[in-house]
């Protein structure tokens, strides 16, 4: 299905959100602006855009450590995810949580998750509540694969069957869980292929291509809106930078990481829409200038933001000692 | 010579044990009939045990601090010259516990009913036969705050005693909160019951329902008892235990308020605390009293009572003058013609902290 | 009022609050029972009883019998809480707590706070934990102090059927995670309790008797032990204050400082094994803040540091008992 030029200029603007985003997160880093660890999403924007599309606010979705590209995908402000991850007041989660915690209830984004599967049973239950509530809304739960071996996934994807909840498992298959390749840790020739025996239906696509993952992301919703229980999507990505900003990343070969630098979806995006004039080049810039122009002036007023208040401390949690 | 078992008394049906918290005389002294003997901790009040005979405490068999189950053996009393072996050789023979047998089976056992009236569960004690003496507790009360009053009169008459609307076990919906809904209720209740020519009691609260009940359903009461009753001419509301139970959040928040109701804050039990608190955590209590206190607040159902105590039948008010709850009522107010009994010793509960005074007044009236 | 057992409590809870809020949903193992069998559906109501009825009233979409997947039993009922269901997900054993416990600390309690006050988790997790049903060193364990000691999460140790009631509605309306640790020692005991809903607030303790000689704190099961051992004491004369904080977070820190502030002497009763137990937790807390008022070194009667034993004279052993407790409150005299 063809989509219009305003719903391509929303998906580039998308994309493109996350990988200025996450360009901004890698220097912020590296000039210490950023307290703690930053997992980034570069590499994998059409795959989390692509999942996201179609997607509503009502719709939810679990994210996993490396957020911030779902995060920017299911609708949160860039604004307040600068101050979240720069620890500051007026974060979306009041600088209380981080990069790895990023959540916006009203956009559906059940949070990032800094436990590998720990986001796949929550969003078995999220998918529970639009099943009993009678609502045509899903839930997404985001893994990679090192989450497709934890248990609490392989628990979740049962339960999901068993309670034919609308929800899809979306595995971003990067290659590598932290510095582990995949083709050691996973036992088997697909993530999607563990989906059958569970007696899920599955699709494996190129997760570097918006268009790929979004045509199949359309099945798995159509299926699990029929009622017909959950779905698998594996998108094989590839990420640019290590497991954080910073890896070095030895255990990959220079070929493997210049491969992943000349499949960038953000570029495969731009040629496929100019060559087929649906956009120009032109529209294409122009969406750029702007974002970059916003992330630079969220950053900037992220770092000259307060701390958030020491009293801040002991609020939000029904008793302290 | 006569040897006679003190046994812990059973002051209301809920009543199941009490505890000693002090004897107020000594093994050897003498006591007469109507003496007081020893304070007991009940699920209410600390009360005062009096002696049923005059003779001699011989001996103390439940000591201070102990928790005895009604009907056990607390101490002996003899008359005349007894040995300590005979009061060994009594002990040994007698049960240590006995359940007082009449309140079983004859027509003073207390019994607890559900009614419906006008669509509301109401809850409500009955005990013994003969004329009609019908309790109306006060806020936040229930049928419990007679248990001394039920225990003293139900051998004389048919005594009454119901949960109002938003209160004990009845229904929480109180409607309007007014007076006149709240005699309503008990009207049909009573109705339901074939009572009429009742002697109503009320306290408080419920001293107010009773005049609304009498000005409306004229036929249901022969005669009114008030109890520190509110709503008179001069009288207060003390919004300090009113808002404080509405509000209330913990057994510490209704003690507070508990306290403001009696002289001696310390003879609010632990177990009364519980009570109040128990019945007002019931999902709608606390809104219901909300209602009725605002309804108190505003004053229009007092007034519209002050301009009719002309035509209320006979009526026996029994004031404290240490009441903070609803002040002292103005006397000169007052229709002539009302015996008035002004109590030194309690505070807004005289039929609970001078229960023996109260008991005697109500028991002249049947 | 109805005198009811402590099992027909917590199952008068769940049924009045399912009937009050279509929200509230039950899920677990064998909530319902027998789920895919070639018999009845919904017949058992748990492994101990407490959910029988539910299935057949509510229907499968409310009373959910899932896979034995504690993680996913968790976790899901997490995700439905933070979406606006109220789940009550029973954890059949406080012992399996193991094997779902990320769910619970990571996920469930952290949600408000890391999502900086955004997110409201009305999660209750039904479990019963506790010895004295010769069931093995998995299926014995009380492991509140580990519940307790994580920001977030509202632990209840109920410890009579009246309390049971009035503190699993209070759970299940509550917009926090909350575990509600039944003592399945408790199950067959009675007490009245009204036929109506009521709510007894977290964070109060419960005064079962008053004395001005010691006071003891217990916990859970542990309640009704003390009671007993309160009576043989007052056969001498010792009064004993009984405190039962119902719940171990929120602490009724106050009731405790109070009444030790009255008697000078302390008694804590936790089955629990002694280190990071309740009764280490306590006596913390009122050296700390009471040290003055201590006549005497605070009492502890706990478990020993052993998993729990099977052949019935060490478990008996193992047990915090009466006489236990009335000896810790003599050696405080």
């Amino acid at each position: 299905m063809q989509l219009s030029r305003d719903e391509l200029k929303r998906a580039y603007t998308s994309m493109y959100a996350i990988r200025a985003f996450e360009e901004r997160v890698e220097k912020e880093f590296a000039d210490g602006t950023i307290p703690g660890f930053a997992h980034v999403y570069l590499g994998q924007e059409a795959s989390g855009v692509g999942v996201c599309f179609d997607l509503t606010d009502e719709d939810q979705i679990g994210s996993t450590h490396r957020g911030h590209g779902h995060c920017i995908a299911k609708g949160c402000e860039i604004e307040g995810m600068f101050l979240e991850i720069m620890g500051r007041d007026g974060g979306i989660c009041g600088g209380k949580g981080g990069s790895m915690h990023i959540a916006d209830m009203d956009k559906g984004m059940l949070g990032a998750n800094a436990i590998v599967g720990g986001s796949p049973p929550i969003a078995v239950g999220a998918a529970l509540t639009q099943k009993l509530r009678g609502t045509d809304r899903v839930a997404v739960a985001f893994s990679g694969d090192g989450a497709s071996n934890q248990g609490t996934t392989l628990e979740a994807m049962n339960m999901a069957v068993i309670l034919k909840v609308p929800m899809i498992f979306v595995f971003e298959n990067n290659g590598y869980g932290e510095f582990t390749a995949s083709e050691y840790s996973v036992g088997a020739p697909s993530l999607s292929d563990r989906a059958a025996a569970f007696g899920m239906p599955a699709q494996c696509v190129d997760g570097g291509d918006f268009f790929a993952v979004h045509a199949a992301m359309r099945e798995a919703l159509a299926h699990v809106r029929a009622g017909k229980g959950p779905y698998t999507l594996e998108t094989r990505c590839s990420r640019f930078l290590g497991h954080f900003v910073g890896d070095p990343q030895k255990y990959r070969s220079p070929e493997e990481l210049a491969q992943a630098r000349a499949n960038d979806p953000i570029q495969r995006f731009r040629d496929k829409v100019t060559t087929a004039a649906l956009l120009d080049i032109s529209e294409l810039d122009e969406i750029e200038q702007q974002i970059r122009a916003r992330v630079e002036a969220a950053a900037a007023a992220a770092r000259a933001a307060p701390m958030p208040a020491l009293e801040t401390l002991e609020t939000d949690v029904y008793v302290t000692y | 010579m006569a040897i006679k078992a003190i046994r812990m008394p059973k002051w209301g049906l809920a009543m199941e044990e009490g505890t000693i918290i002090d004897w107020l005389i000594a093994e050897g002294d003498a006591v007469a009939e109507g003496d007081e003997i020893l304070e007991i901790e009940t699920t209410k009040i600390t009360n005062v045990l009096e002696a049923t005979n005059a003779g001699q405490l011989a001996r103390i068999v439940a000591r201070t601090g102990e928790v005895m189950p009604v009907g056990a053996i607390i101490g002996v009393l003899t008359e005349g010259e007894v040995s300590e072996g005979e009061v060994d050789a009594f002990l040994a023979d007698s049960p240590a516990v006995e359940v007082a047998a009449e309140d079983d089976e004859d027509d003073t056992a207390l019994a607890l009913q559900t009614v419906t009236v006008n669509g509301r569960r109401m809850n409500v004690a009955q005990a013994g036969s003969g004329r009609a003496v019908v309790l109306l507790h006060g806020f936040s009360g229930d049928h419990g705050n007679w248990l001394f009053a039920i225990e003293d009169l139900k051998g004389a008459a048919r005594v009454i005693a119901p949960d109002l609307p938003g209160h004990g076990a009845s229904e929480k919906d109180v409607g309007d909160g007014s007076l006149a809904t709240l005699a309503d209720t008990v009207a049909a209740m009573l109705t339901g019951m074939e009572v009429s020519d009742a002697i109503v009691v009320g306290h408080s609260l419920g001293a107010a329902v009773a005049m609304r009940l009498a000005l409306d359903h004229p036929a249901l009461v022969g005669q009114l008892a008030l109890v520190c009753p509110a709503g008179l001419p001069g009288g207060v509301v003390n919004d300090d235990f009113l808002s404080g139970i509405v509000r209330a959040e913990k057994a510490r928040d209704v003690k507070k308020a508990l306290q403001l109701l009696v002289r001696d804050p310390a003879t609010v039990s632990r177990d009364m605390v519980d009570g109040v608190t128990r019945a007002i955590r019931l999902d709608g209590a606390q809104a219901a009293l909300g209602v009725l206190r605002d309804r108190m607040l505003d004053g229009a159902d007092f007034a519209a009572l002050h301009g009719a105590l002309d035509a209320l039948p006979p009526v026996t008010l029994i004031a404290s003058r240490n009441d903070t709850i609803v002040g002292a009522p103005d006397v000169a107010a007052l229709p002539d013609g009302w015996a008035v009994h002004w109590l030194d010793d309690a505070g807004h509960l005289p039929h609970l902290e001078t229960a023996a005074e109260v008991n005697a007044l109500l028991r002249a009236l049947i | 009022m109805a005198r009811i057992s402590y099992r027909k409590a917590v199952n008068q809870a769940l049924d009045q609050e399912m009937t009050r809020d279509a929200s509230v949903i039950l899920m677990g193992i064998d909530v319902g029972g027998g789920s895919g069998g070639s018999g009845d559906v919904g017949s058992v109501g748990g492994v101990m009883g407490v959910t029988k009825g539910l299935y057949p009233k509510y229907g499968p979409n409310r009373v959910i019998d899932t896979p034995i997947s504690e993680s996913a039993i968790i976790g899901a009922a997490a995700g439905a809480a933070v979406t606006g269901m109220r789940p009550v997900a029973e954890l059949m054993f406080v012992d399996f707590i193991g094997v779902c416990l990320d769910q619970i600390y990571n996920q469930a309690a952290k949600f408000r706070y890391m999502f900086g006050g955004k997110a409201r988790t009305p999660l209750v997790i039904r479990t019963m934990g506790g010895a004295g049903m010769r069931a093995g060193a998995q299926h014995s364990q009380n492991l509140h102090p580990i519940l307790t000691m994580i920001p977030g999460l509202k632990v209840v140790m109920p410890s009579n059927p009246y309390d049971a009631k009035g503190l699993l509605i209070r759970a299940i309306r509550d917009d926090d995670p909350v575990v509600f640790l039944e003592s399945k020692a408790l199950y067959d005991m009675k007490g009245e309790v009204p036929e109506e809903a009521y709510e007894i607030p977290f964070g109060e303790a419960n005064f079962l008797r008053d004395g001005g000689d010691a006071t003891i704190v217990a916990f859970g099961a542990m309640v009704p032990r003390a009671m007993q051992a309160a009576d043989r004491l007052a056969k001498d004369g010792i009064r004993v204050t009984v405190i039962d904080p119902r719940t171990t977070s929120p602490l009724d820190e106050e009731a405790i400082l109070d009444s030790v502030d009255e008697t000078g002497r302390l008694v804590v009763v936790d089955e629990s094994p002694p280190r990071c137990s309740l009764a280490a937790d306590v006596a913390a807390l009122v050296a700390s803040q009471a040290f003055d008022a201590l006549k005497a070194p605070v009492g502890m009667v706990t478990c020993p540091h052993t998993p729990v034993p099977f052949a019935p004279n060490l478990e008996d052993a193992y047990m915090p008992s009466a006489e236990k407790i009335e000896a810790a409150v003599r050696k405080t005299l």
